[in-house]
């Protein structure tokens, strides 16, 4: 299993530029046949975007399907608007590369 | 060259017009001196001096600026929110914590940016109480803001400036960019497109003109933005090019909505949130509704 303490892999509390996102989607790419479970841990990060959710958790969407990426992934202390984001990039990506369940 | 300055400038189509006017006179002089002439000027809404601080800047790139007329009330307003620092005139403490203030941002300055949002917006001590589910919104927003300005504008810097009306229960916030407009974006893929119509292909669910890995939008900023401004009863202003569009909701519908072709292009984008922080429009799902009673 892989925890990636965001704060510390950003050494920030603000998640919000496309850049970063590609940063977290490769650092993802990396582990994501290797290990059984990726936890990505938001604790003490203040803000998010779509722009961060779409770049870095959306483009997973293109090659695995909702199951595969929901039993891999799992996201711990979000905020209430993080875990919104999260919903509604994983709904529109899951409508645009149609690999739904 | 001299640039009178109108006597109320508001949020509004008339000084819009007055400010891509600015712009446009800019363009059609070369290397000449400009002076900005405060004296008629009578109201200014704060906020505003985002789109002042960009066109003055538009204006410094090509040739010398100079102001004069300033009056007393309007330097004080200036003083207050800080914009008079780019007039070379020091700032004031605010003690009525009405403003929030104007700032420059690099578009890579996330950090500085942050700590400009919390201390201004989420953490001022002045400011009204805000609920943790509306500041939460308003964090969203604002970052989904700085983050559209800085990937769809193109800009090296982002201008921000906010009011809040204690009476009025409102909290007004813009931030401007020069740069790429909104239109320039959309007409990649919408052609035919004027500057209204690529407003409304901007606000819409998932449409964006930042693509990632085949295709894939790169953001739902302005979307999500406008549902919190829904659910908020807010306003929402935009103009980008000569496009000039607003839209108000009351009780989570749309209640009016303007949108006007603008005399001349504003080269770059502004957006403006109005949002309501009376208890009836703050209070969210996750809020701990026990701090009201």
């Amino acid at each position: 299993m892989k925890t990636i303490l965001l704060k510390d892999f950003f050494n920030s509390s603000f998640l919000i530029s496309t850049e970063k996102g590609k940063k977290l989607y490769e650092e993802i790419l990396t582990h994501f046949e290797s290990e059984d479970h990726i936890i990505l841990d938001f604790k003490d990060i203040k803000s998010t975007t779509t722009a961060f959710f779409f770049a870095g958790y959306g483009q997973l969407f293109l090659n695995y399907s909702k199951n595969q990426i929901e039993n891999k992934i799992s996201f711990i202390n979000t905020k209430a608007s993080s875990s919104q984001q999260i919903e509604t990039v994983t709904d529109a990506s899951l409508s645009f590369y149609s690999k739904g369940e | 060259m001299e640039i009178k300055l109108p006597t109320h400038l508001r949020n509004d189509v008339n000084s819009y017009n007055f400010f891509c006017k600015m712009m446009y006179l800019k363009d059609t002089f070369y290397n000449t001196s400009i002076n900005l002439n405060f004296e008629g000027l009578e109201f200014i809404e704060g906020n505003l001096c985002t789109v002042l601080a960009s066109c003055i800047d538009q204006l410094f790139l090509e040739h010398d600026v100079t102001y004069s007329g300033l009056p007393n009330k309007i330097k004080e307003i200036f003083q207050r929110n800080c914009f008079s620092e780019k007039l070379c005139i020091p700032s004031k403490i605010d003690y009525f914590n009405t403003t929030i203030k104007y700032r420059e941002t690099h578009k890579d300055d996330e950090e500085e940016f942050a700590e400009y949002v919390y201390s201004e917006l989420l953490e001022n001590q002045g400011m009204p109480y805000l609920s943790e589910g509306l500041k939460e919104k308003v964090n969203e927003s604002v970052f989904e803001l700085l983050e559209n300005a800085k990937t769809h504008g193109n800009s090296e810097r982002i201008f921000t400036c906010g009011q809040y009306f204690p009476r009025k229960k409102k909290l007004l916030f813009t931030i401007a960019n020069i740069g790429t407009t909104v239109k320039e974006n959309v007409i990649q893929l919408e052609p035919d497109y004027d500057s209204i119509q690529s407003i409304f292909w901007a606000l819409e669910y998932t449409n964006s003109t930042k693509v990632l890995l085949n295709g894939l939008p790169g953001g739902a900023g302005l979307s999500i933005l406008e549902n919190f401004i829904k659910i908020n009863s807010g306003k929402l202003q935009i103009i980008s090019d000569n496009g000039f569009f607003e839209r108000k909701f009351s009780d989570s519908e749309v209640f009016c909505e303007n949108s006007y072709f603008l005399d001349y292009k504003f080269p770059g984008t502004v957006i403006t949130l109005e949002i309501n922080i009376d208890d009836g429009n703050y209070i969210f799902e996750n809020d701990d509704i026990h701090k009201f009673l």
